[in-house]
């Protein structure tokens, strides 16, 4: 049993407005239908009887002035929702979220939830705002309502029925046709509708009413058309049959007067009945039985619902239906019943009333009940029990509603009182709730009251440090609090209260005092105790307090984790906090690496969330990371701006923690520019504002590596050795893998250095421990990104690496390891390849041809990575790619060259003997003369692909041992080889009933078909054969990628393909056939039989044949439809 | 309450609207000197902040243009550091108090307890000079504006007639105490005279920002100066 019902009234539409009807009926596509008009005009009425017929969910909201706070209406809303959506779990556990780090109002949160939910329905619900009049103009609730509309996925279509036009800004929905209005004028009853009410309402029981059309026309002009008149007017008559009493005019004014007529023909026990339930908002007769003994409410009520006069069925429960009275027939009630009883009698109906409600567990009802009767111990009473669960469910205006009834002076006497008066303004009520929180944690002491205690030490922290309270008195609440949990340890009592204080204890170290292993610890308390109570919202908070805690001290590897945990939680990041915290850490994971673009719209995304809901505690942190990535994306410029604001940020926030961030960030930039005595300057900035931090050692450990990265690069070795050597070991034992790696690696090249600079060798060994720790960490990660190393490092670090493997084998080189094969090849390709070959070239240059020898020989792997990729296109023009740039015909000097490469490709690319060649471009030459010819030709050719080769090298791409002639392929890619394996792969796929990713293959295999098979070469027969599997393959592959798109309904995709192979060969009958049947799938007969001849004609005229027998019998079939 | 936040740097917006957000005010921003007056002629807020340097419609000119049609407002000014010759410019617009760039949190702090302490006051207070012998300490109470109207006060200082050798005088500036240009010298002059006859000057009770432009403007080497910061619960700030 639910006091607020949100079922659509049964209404007795006795005379349906078809016109209405129809009219709705043919804007169904809106999401907004307003229903303006005065009262008892059928507005209830209208849209009942529309949805009524709409056989689709809908949600009636009852409202009354009680739901002008959005957060009430809210409720309502997601009471509504639930009761919908009993069945699935998913929609129906969605609570509010709860603020623990924003600022902002929870209007945000709460049109978020609703806008969530709305998108997961997947079929139309239509909800109902009833009485939208007797919400405050002044109260949250348009707002709330104009941002639920605003943000209305589409699934859901809004009823706005009111008897005044709404403060709602709706022209743009109208102006996108997206709303419905009807008025009061739309709504009056035309003179057929006024006739076909009195004609039936003479068939009716209460009969015996007759009358013309001059009769009717003169009601309808006195009531004009207004359907509460109409009834008031059928009544009169049903008496009098005297229509000569009718007024010239008969307004709303005039109700009363008609109201008291029908009202006094009434017996005077149910008049009495009548006039006390004009109490309750809703008639439920499961509670009238109780609170009028001696009546049967579902008699009384069912009558006056039969007469229609004025009162709704809202709940047709057959044993206990709900009733509904219409405002105006209820005011009319509500003024007798004031008339005749005096103050006490009617404060002593509504406490009746009210102790009724609270035996029932109707606990709001029954405050408001209290609240008229001036109960105040009453309320006091209900406050006390209840005000945890407002605060929890985040009623905070409903609290401060009841709250503020009672005299000023009980509450500033009473501690709980106090207590839930200042949460009604959490957060929002400034320094103002330090003093209140800490009034009534005053009281609470003196009555010794432990949870009390307990929860306002706990909110005294978060309004401290919601506000900015200094460190120190920040500390002092804590201190305060860890007391009081010690004196309670062992208790196990006030579980809820303690997991809480802990959690804020968090918040007040990690976001207040900038202890952040001290929060960490306390938020680890407060999980466990969530989890030993199995409370889900606390869990949450304290996680994401937690959370942060790993953002800010730069720990995102545990941070990245924690979010991973609370992910079910959070019900898909519906929380703002989550949500920011996971960009934030996603950030840095995108920024890491290398990932800018993903990075840019990650800010975005988080830098808005911070914003709008305030969670400015976040800010700091998403300020670091913007700065990171312009620092990545080489805007220096704006680095430095962003750098400096967080400084701005840090002075106003008087936390020197974050002025030595943007040290290191400005230092961060001025290494990646080269300016290194700048980087070096900040970084010692950094690392002295950051050393005296308690918020962990990340942020310093970074700050001394960009120091000595800054005395790496100035030569300093020594120095840098000294400083890199001890950040080292901080991010080994932390295991935070990306530092390590570029600190091993510059580790590395310092000892060579030092060896060069000190003549010494012996550092050569350890010089290749760190630089091969390094690399097997990078690759074991796949980093691709180094933030602070630039590439002329990193390509030193390779050639290095690789020239100190210890000699203990035969030249083993890491590129023989596949796995180290395979990163290198991807580390290389992403533009390392100049800058390797460079630091190659100057590493061979120094040293004698033994020593040259001997290097290239342990080099040669890195070299082929280094060297640009080439590719050749054989499908469609023959084409030579070096990188993706098409190679100039020019280069070969010539077109032998060229055939020669062609004849290579021909041939199979490997270990064809080259007579075969020779024979093949010089057939008519000597031996002699085709072997000169071969060996000039080979060597243009060989040039025009690689003109600077290194000479300890040679040539790489085009080989010639004992006479055999190959492409290396591992730098020679062949689009055949590409578009035999990509339709393998595909038809691998599809088997595998993994259609979406065939159809990727088959897209990228047919684009790489264009043309046949050396179509320059048409002369040559013996290419031919393949050139026909090839076209073939095409083909298949185009008939099966035209399947899967029929498969998944693209019907333009479907008809591309069969077009497609009709473009390489007109006469595949099949692709005609299927491209008839699309057609006339499509209701497009007229093109199918179109491609019917076009098939027949190009079959006659160029076969001189007919078309199949399958193909007659499909046109056939489309002849008949 | 309503604040209003003038800055053509985004970023400081979303800073100042954090911050005061945090602190319980309803804040609205605006990224240049145009929007900003459209937005408070509509929401009319009881304090402005508005940073001096923008381009097209300046800080001043916005101040300007806000005492035109409103006097009741707070206008706090956001000047760069060391700015002083804008400061004055912008005391003799009547603004109500100015903050340094960098914002350092207790300017801010003193910035919003004075706003909202003046906000209770009463309007043009006339500028009041009281000495008072104690011992062989004057102290003298000032309140109200200090402009050119007050030589007469300081007139009837210089022939105060002590009952006693003085020999400290301490000047206790109340919450409605506010200066311009013509004022800073009036004050000036009579530390001086005060000096010449070897009576060591204090200075108490001035606003942190006020004692921060005292200091800018070469006060605090003619006087002690005792800046009043804006206490912990301060029951000022909402």
């Amino acid at each position: 049993m639910t006091q607020v019902r949100y079922h659509i009234p049964l209404v007795s539409d006795s005379v349906p407005r078809q016109r209405l009807l129809d009219l709705l009926g043919g804007h169904e596509a809106c999401r907004v239908f307003l229903v303006t008009g005065q009262a008892a005009q059928g507005k209830s009425t209208l849209v009942a009887s529309f949805l009524q017929k709409q056989e689709q969910q809908s949600i009636w909201c009852h409202l009354t002035q009680e739901a002008s706070d959005h957060t009430r209406l809210f409720d309502i809303l997601i009471n509504g929702i639930h009761g919908l959506f009993k069945d699935r779990e998913k929609i129906r556990k969605i609570q509010i979220p709860q603020t623990t780090l924003g600022t902002r109002e929870d209007l945000l949160r709460q049109i978020e939830t609703l806008s969530m939910i709305f998108s997961q329905m997947d079929f139309p619900v239509n909800i109902v705002l009833d009485d939208l009049e007797s919400l405050d103009e002044n109260g949250s609730s348009f707002s709330f309502i104009q941002q639920m509309i605003q943000d209305n996925p589409g699934s859901v279509r809004f009823f706005l029925l009111s008897r005044t036009q709404p403060p709602l800004s709706l022209h743009q929905l109208k102006i996108k046709q997206n709303l419905i209005a009807l008025n009061n004028e739309d709504l009056a009853f035309t003179l057929d509708e006024t006739l076909a009410f009195f004609r039936k309402k003479s068939r009716g029981s209460h009969g015996g009413i007759v009358m013309g059309i001059r009769e009717v026309e003169k009601i309808l002009r006195v009531t004009e058309g207004w359907a509460g008149g109409l009834i008031l007017v059928l009544e009169s008559i049903r008496r009098s049959q005297d229509l000569e009493r009718l007024p010239d005019h008969l307004s709303s004014e005039a109700f009363s007067y008609f109201s008291r007529e029908i009202y006094e023909t009434l017996p005077s026990p149910t008049r009495v009945f009548l006039m006390e339930t004009s109490l309750f908002d809703v008639l439920d007769t499961r509670m009238l039985v109780d609170f009028f003994k001696d009546m049967d409410p579902v008699l009384i009520l069912n009558e006056l619902e039969k007469r229609n006069l004025f009162i709704q069925k809202i709940d047709s429960d057959s044993h206990w239906p709900a009733f509904k009275y219409n405002n105006l027939f209820r005011d009319f009630l509500k003024a007798d019943l004031l008339n005749s009883l005096d103050g006490s009698a009617y404060a002593a109906l509504h406490k009746r009333a009210g102790n009724l409600f609270w035996e029932k567990t109707f606990h709001k009802e029954a405050i408001g009940f209290f609240i008229e009767a001036k109960a105040y111990s009453d309320i006091a009473r209900i406050i006390r029990i209840k005000g945890a669960d407002y605060v929890i469910t985040g009623r905070a205006e409903g609290l401060a509603e009841c709250i503020r009834s009672l005299p000023e002076q009980m509450v500033d006497a009473d501690p709980w009182l106090i207590f839930f008066r200042t949460m009604t303004r959490r957060i929002k009520g400034g320094k103002k709730n330090i003093q209140d929180f800490g009034q009534a944690l005053e009281l609470f002491r003196k009555a010794k009251d432990d949870r009390g205690v307990l929860l306002c030490t706990a909110y005294l922290i978060e309004a401290a440090v919601f506000v900015r309270q200094p460190s120190q008195v920040i500390l002092k609440w804590i201190l305060s609090g860890e007391k009081t949990l010690k004196s309670l340890k062992g208790k196990h009592r006030y579980t809820w209260a303690r997991t809480l204080l802990w959690q804020q204890i968090g918040l007040g170290y990690i976001a207040g005092n900038g202890d952040i292993p001290k929060g960490i610890s306390a938020c680890r308390n407060a999980i466990l105790l969530a989890q030993r109570i199995d409370n889900p919202d606390l869990l949450l908070n304290a996680s994401v307090i937690l959370t942060l805690g790993f953002v800010q001290s730069g720990d995102f590897t545990r941070a990245r984790e924690m979010l991973e945990k609370i992910q079910d939680i959070t019900q898909e990041g519906r929380h703002p906090e989550y949500r920011a915290l996971k960009n934030i850490t996603n950030i840095d994971y995108a920024l890491k690496k290398g990932e800018f673009d993903l990075a840019g719209t990650l800010l975005e995304k988080s830098g808005t969330d911070i914003e709008k809901f305030g969670l400015i505690f976040l800010y700091p942190g998403f300020v670091e990371a913007r700065a990171i990535y312009f620092v990545g994306i080489r805007q220096f410029v704006q680095a430095l701006q962003t750098a400096d604001h967080l400084s701005d940020f840090s002075i106003l926030e008087g936390n020197d923690f974050y002025l030595g961030i943007s040290h290191r960030i400005r230092a961060m930039s001025f290494l990646r520019e080269k300016k290194y005595d700048r980087a070096m300057a900040s970084a010692l900035l950094a690392v002295n504002e950051l050393g005296q931090s308690k918020r962990g050692d990340i942020h310093f450990f970074l700050a001394r590596q960009i120091h000595g990265f800054s005395l790496f690069y100035t030569k300093q070795f020594d120095a840098a050795r000294q400083e890199l050597e001890v950040v080292l070991d901080y991010f080994n034992r932390i295991a935070s893998d990306l530092v390590f790696c570029e600190t091993s690696f510059v580790l590395g090249l310092i000892l060579l250095g030092l060896e060069d600079k000190h003549r010494q060798a012996d550092g050569n060994g350890e010089a290749h421990t760190y630089l091969k720790s390094g690399l097997q960490k990078a690759m074991e990660n796949q980093y691709y990104y180094f933030p602070l190393m630039d590439d002329k490092t990193l390509a030193k670090v390779l050639v290095q690496v690789n020239i100190l493997q210890p000699a203990a084998t035969f030249f083993p080189t890491l590129v023989e390891d596949p796995a180290m094969a395979a990163y290198l090849c991807r580390l290389v390709s992403g533009g390392l390849g100049p800058l390797l070959l460079e630091e190659i070239v100057q590493t061979l240059a120094p040293g004698t041809p033994k020593e040259r020898i001997c290097l290239s020989e342990r080099l040669k792997h890195l070299y082929k990575l280094a060297l640009p990729k080439i590719r050749i296109n054989t499908l469609g023009e023959f084409t030579v790619r070096i990188n993706d740039t098409l190679l100039d015909k020019s280069v070969f000097e010539g077109a032998k060259p060229i055939s020669l490469l062609k004849a290579i490709v021909m041939n199979g690319s490997r270990d064809i003997p080259k007579e075969i060649l020779i024979d093949s471009l010089w057939p008519d030459a000597s031996a002699s003369a085709g072997e000169k010819n071969f060996k000039i030709n080979l060597h243009r050719l060989r040039k025009a692909l690689e003109p600077f080769p290194v000479k300890e090298f040679g040539f790489v791409y085009v080989s010639q041992k004992s006479g055999l002639v190959s492409l290396d392929l591992d730098l020679v890619c062949l689009d055949i080889d590409m578009f035999l394996t990509l339709g393998k792969s595909a038809v691998r796929l599809e088997s595998d009933n993994k259609l979406a990713e065939a159809l990727e293959c088959y897209v990228q295999a047919a684009r790489l078909y264009k043309g046949d098979y050396f179509i320059e070469e048409p002369y040559l027969e013996w290419i031919g054969r393949p050139r026909e599997m090839f076209r073939s393959k095409y083909i298949e592959i185009l008939q099966k990628k035209a399947h899967i798109h029929e498969d998944m309904d693209q019907w333009q995709a479907a008809v591309d393909s069969w077009r497609a192979i009709l473009g390489t060969d007109p006469f595949f009958e099949e692709a005609y056939q299927n491209l008839m049947i699309l057609y006339a799938d499509a209701g497009r007969k007229n093109e199918a039989l179109h491609v019917f001849k076009e098939c027949r004609s190009i079959l006659k005229n160029e076969l001189d044949t007919e078309p199949e027998s399958q193909t007659f019998e499909i046109y056939n079939k489309i002849m008949n439809l | 309450m309503k604040i209003l936040v003038i800055d053509d740097e985004k970023p400081t917006l979303s800073m100042f609207k954090l911050f005061l957000t945090a602190y319980g005010y309803e804040v609205h921003t605006a990224e240049n000197g145009e929007k900003g007056l459209a937005i408070f002629k509509e929401i009319q807020p009881e304090i402005v902040f508005t940073d001096i340097r923008m381009p097209g419609m300046d800080g001043l000119e916005v101040l300007r243009q806000i005492r035109a049609s409103n006097q009741r407002s707070q206008v706090i000014i956001i000047t760069g550091h060391g700015d002083m010759e804008k400061a004055m410019a912008a005391l003799d617009l009547d603004a109500s108090d100015f903050i340094n760039k960098p914002v350092e949190r207790k300017a801010l702090n003193s910035a919003l307890t004075r706003a909202e302490k003046r906000n209770r006051m009463p309007r043009d207070l006339c500028f009041e000079l009281t000495p008072v012998q104690a011992a062989d300490c004057l102290e003298i109470y000032v309140q109200g504006k200090l402009a050119v109207s007050g030589k007469s006060a300081f007139e009837a200082l210089s022939g105060f007639e002590a009952k006693s050798p003085i020999t400290r005088a301490i000047f206790l500036f109340d919450e409605s105490f506010a200066i311009d240009r013509e004022g800073i010298s009036l004050l000036m002059a009579g530390v001086q005279q005060l000096k010449e006859k070897g009576i060591q000057v204090f200075m108490k009770g001035l606003s942190y920002n006020y004692y921060r432009f005292f200091q800018m403007a070469g006060m605090d080497k003619m006087a002690v100066i005792e800046a009043e910061l804006p206490g912990e619960f301060g029951d000022a700030l909402p």
